[in-house]
C-alpha cells in the first residue's frame, strides 16, 4: 500500500511531525536567547575590552577604568575557596562512599542534608556567611569571609561530583588491591583515588566557575562597590568582578554600562576557559576506562 | 581511621579560621596602627592601613572619586567604598565595622543615641550641596512645575489621589505612577520629611527601587511616571528624563548653592569617628577630602561646593576635634555657614 494514500496514516504522521517541530523551537529557545544575549553584551562591550581594561586599576571615571583589583579579587575567592572545600568535600565524600559503605541512620542523614543544602539558594548562604564568619567569628567583612562562605556554597556540589566520580571506579579495583594486603586508605590513595581524580577535577572546576560567578553572597557578606589596591591578606576588603558588573549596570551614566558590558565579556571568557578544562579533563577519563 | 578523616577536615577547617589574628596586625608592610585600637574594631573591618567608607548611594561618586585619586597618590593605604544606602552605613558606623560613613541626611536622634551607647564619637563633615530633583518622562508636556502641596497629592501617605487631574484640574485623567528609592536611602527619608512633612510616612501605591538608574529607566520607560533623585544623577541623564521646578525654582548647581531650591535642596554628609581621625592614614584622606584637590570630585560629578569658608571652619573643627551633631539641631532655613558660624 502506497503511504500517502492512507489517509489516517498520513495525518499520525503530521501530528508526529508537528509533535518534533515543537520540541525543536523548544530546545532553539535557549540557544537563541543566548545568542541574543552574547550578541548584545558584545557588540556593546567588545570596544571596551583590550589590555589596559583587565590590568588598568579600577576607576570611578567609566571612560578609562580597567578591572584589575576585581579580577585578582575574583581570582583569590576562587582559590582561597578551593583550598577549604575541596580537601573537606573530597574527604566527606571519602567517607561516605569508602568507608561507610555499609549506610546508617547518620550517614544517610548527612547524605540527604547534602543534597538539600546543593539546592539552597545562595542568599542563603551569605546570610550565613554573614552571621558566622563576620559576626561570630569577627572575621569582618574581609577576603577570608568571602572565600569561607563561598567554600560552603560550593561544599554539597563537590561532595556530590566526588562520590559520584567514586561511584564509577569499578568495585574490582579496591577489591584486588584489598586481596593483595592493602589497607582500605592504601586502596583508596592508590587505585580508587587516581582513577576517579579527573571526574572529581571536573566536578571541582565546574564548581569553583560556579563560586566566581556568584554575587549575592558576597554582596551580603561584604564585598565592596569599589577598592583603591588589591588585597594584601585575608583580612583585606575586598571586590570580585560579577559586583563590579552589578555596580556599574545601576549606574546611571551610559559609559559605565559599556564598561559592564566588557566586564562581562572578561567573565564569559573566563568561565568559557575554565568550563573547557573540566571538557577535555572530563574526555580523558573516559578515554582511560573504556 | 574513620574518624581520622573527618578530623583532619575539622582540623583544616580551625587552622583556616585561625588565620585571622595574623592579618589583623601587619597587613601588607603598611603602617601599623596600635594594636588595642586595631582590635576595637568589634567586627574587624577596622584595620591600619586602610580607610574603609560606607553610606549613602548619592555620595558614593564623590566618595569614590575621592578614594580613587587618594589611592593612587598613596599606594601604601588601601580605601574601599560601599554604598548601602544611608542608613545601614549609620549602623555599619555604629557597630564599628567601618571608619567612615557617608550620609545624604544628618544623623538621627536614635543613631546619635546608639554612638554613644557604643563609645563611638564622631565628627560631622558636611562635603557638598545636592538638590532632590523630581523627574518626569520627556513626553510628559503637561507637568512643568509643581508646588509642594501638589508633591503630597502625589506621594502623601494620606492622599487619594489617583490621576494627574487629581492632582491639578486641567490636567489628563490617566493614572499615574509613583517610583523614588527605597527607604534605606537618605534620600526616601529627606524627601518624605521635608518635601512631605512626615519622615518615613509615604503612600502605598509608591514602587521603591534600590538602585537609582533603575529610576531613570522606569521614569524613561513610563509616561505617566514620576520619581525623584539627586540631582548629579538627573544631570547624567538631562536627555532621558524631564526635570520639574518645585514650588517655582529648578534646581540647577546656582539655585543649589544660594539656598533658594527648597525645601528639597540638602547637605550631604561624612561621619568620621573621632577615635579613628587620629590615624595616620584617617587623618590624610581627610586632609586630602577637604583639599582643593579632593573637593574637585564634587563637582566632576556634578554636586555643588559649599562656600570656602565653610571648609576652612570645617578643617578648624577637625582641628579642634569637635564632636557632636550641630546639623541635626540646626534651625530650619539657616545655611550651612550660618550654623557652622553659630556653633564656633
Amino acid at each position: 500500500m502506497i503511504v500517502g494514500s492512507n489517509p489516517q496514516l498520513r495525518r499520525r504522521r503530521r501530528a508526529d511531525n508537528i509533535f518534533r517541530w515543537l520540541c525543536f523551537s523548544a530546545a532553539a529557545l535557549g540557544v537563541v536567547l543566548l545568542i541574543t544575549f552574547l550578541t548584545k553584551i558584545f557588540v556593546g562591550g567588545l570596544s571596551r575590552v583590550d589590555w589596559h581594561f583587565i590590568t588598568g586599576k579600577l576607576s570611578n571615571r567609566p571612560v578609562k577604568t580597567g578591572l584589575w583589583e576585581a579580577i585578582v579579587g575574583s581570582f583569590y575567592v576562587m582559590i582561597l575557596t578551593g583550598l577549604i572545600a575541596v580537601p573537606i568535600g573530597v574527604g566527606a565524600a571519602l567517607y561516605l562512599e569508602e568507608f561507610n559503605r555499609k549506610r546508617n541512620r547518620l550517614t544517610n542523614f548527612i547524605q540527604l542534608n547534602i543534597s538539600n543544602l546543593a539546592g539552597v539558594p545562595s542568599i542563603v548562604y551569605g546570610l550565613l556567611g554573614l552571621t558566622v564568619f563576620v559576626t561570630w567569628l569577627s572575621l569582618g567583612r574581609s577576603l577570608i569571609a568571602g572565600a569561607l562562605t563561598m567554600s560552603l556554597l560550593i561544599l554539597p556540589m563537590v561532595i556530590i561530583v566526588t562520590q559520584e566520580a567514586l561511584k564509577a571506579v569499578p568495585k574490582s579495583y579496591r577489591e584486588g588491591a584489598l586481596a593483595l594486603g592493602c589497607t582500605p586508605w592504601q586502596a583508596i590513595r592508590r587505585q580508587v583515588l587516581p582513577n576517579a581524580a579527573p571526574g572529581i577535577w571536573t566536578g571541582i572546576i565546574l564548581a569553583l566557575s560556579r563560586a566566581i560567578g556568584e554575587t549575592a553572597p558576597l554582596i551580603v557578606v561584604g564585598a565592596v562597590s569599589y577598592v583603591s589596591a588589591t588585597p594584601k591578606s585575608l583580612g583585606d576588603t575586598f571586590t570580585v568582578l560579577p559586583i563590579k558588573i552589578f555596580d556599574w549596570s545601576g549606574e546611571s551614566k551610559a559609559d559605565f554600562h559599556v564598561a559592564a558590558a566588557g566586564a562581562i565579556i572578561v567573565l564569559i571568557l573566563t568561565l568559557l576557559t575554565l568550563n573547557s578544562v573540566a571538557i577535555i579533563l572530563r574526555a580523558r577519563v573516559a578515554k582511560r576506562l573504556r | 581511621m574513620k574518624p581520622w578523616i573527618l578530623a583532619s577536615a575539622l582540623a583544616l577547617l580551625i587552622s583556616v579560621v585561625g588565620c585571622k589574628p595574623s592579618t589583623d596586625t601587619g597587613t601588607g608592610g603598611t603602617t601599623p596602627a596600635p594594636k588595642g585600637e586595631a582590635k576595637s574594631g568589634g567586627e574587624g573591618g577596622i584595620k591600619p592601613g586602610s580607610v574603609t567608607i560606607d553610606g549613602s548611594g548619592t555620595v558614593y561618586p564623590i566618595a569614590s572619586l575621592m578614594a580613587e585619586d587618594f589611592g593612587a597618590a598613596n599606594s601604601d593605604i588601601t580605601v574601599s567604598v560601599n554604598k548601602a544606602g544611608t542608613g545601614s552605613g549609620f549602623k555599619k558606623f555604629i557597630d564599628g565595622s567601618i571608619d567612615i560613613a557617608t550620609a545624604s541626611r544628618t544623623i538621627e536622634e536614635k543613631e546619635e543615641a546608639d554612638c554613644k551607647a557604643k563609645g563611638v564619637e564622631f565628627i560631622e563633615i558636611p562635603i557638598a550641596y545636592d538638590g532632590i530633583s523630581v523627574i518626569v518622562n520627556k513626553d510628559n508636556a503637561f507637568v512643568d512645575k509643581l508646588s509642594t502641596d501638589e508633591l503630597k497629592k502625589l506621594y502623601g501617605e494620606d492622599s487619594k489621589a489617583m490621576t494627574w487631574a487629581d492632582v491639578r484640574a486641567g490636567w489628563p485623567a490617566d493614572k499615574f505612577n509613583l517610583t523614588g528609592p527605597s527607604d534605606n536611602h537618605g534620600t526616601y527619608e529627606f524627601f518624605t520629611e521635608k518635601g512631605l512633612g512626615k519622615k518615613n510616612a509615604i503612600r502605598k501605591e509608591y514602587q521603591a527601587q534600590q538602585e537609582y538608574n533603575t529610576i531613570i529607566q522606569a521614569v524613561e520607560g513610563d509616561k505617566n511616571a514620576i520619581g525623584y533623585l539627586g540631582y548629579s544623577y538627573y544631570a547624567d541623564n538631562k536627555d532621558k528624563v524631564k526635570l520639574i521646578p518645585i514650588d517655582g525654582v529648578e534646581p540647577t548647581p546656582e539655585t543649589i548653592a544660594n539656598g533658594s531650591y527648597k525645601p528639597l535642596g540638602r547637605t550631604l554628609f561624612l561621619y568620621v569617628n573621632k577615635k579613628l581621625a587620629d590615624r595616620p592614614e584617617i587623618k590624610k584622606f581627610l586632609e586630602y577630602a577637604l583639599s582643593a584637590d579632593g573637593l574637585k570630585a564634587v563637582t566632576e560629578r556634578q554636586y555643588v561646593l559649599l562656600p570656602e569658608r565653610a571648609y576652612e571652619m570645617i578643617k578648624a573643627r577637625i582641628a579642634a576635634g569637635k564632636t557632636g551633631s550641630i546639623f541635626r539641631t540646626a534651625p530650619a532655613g539657616k545655611t550651612t555657614v550660618d550654623i557652622l558660624d553659630a556653633a564656633k
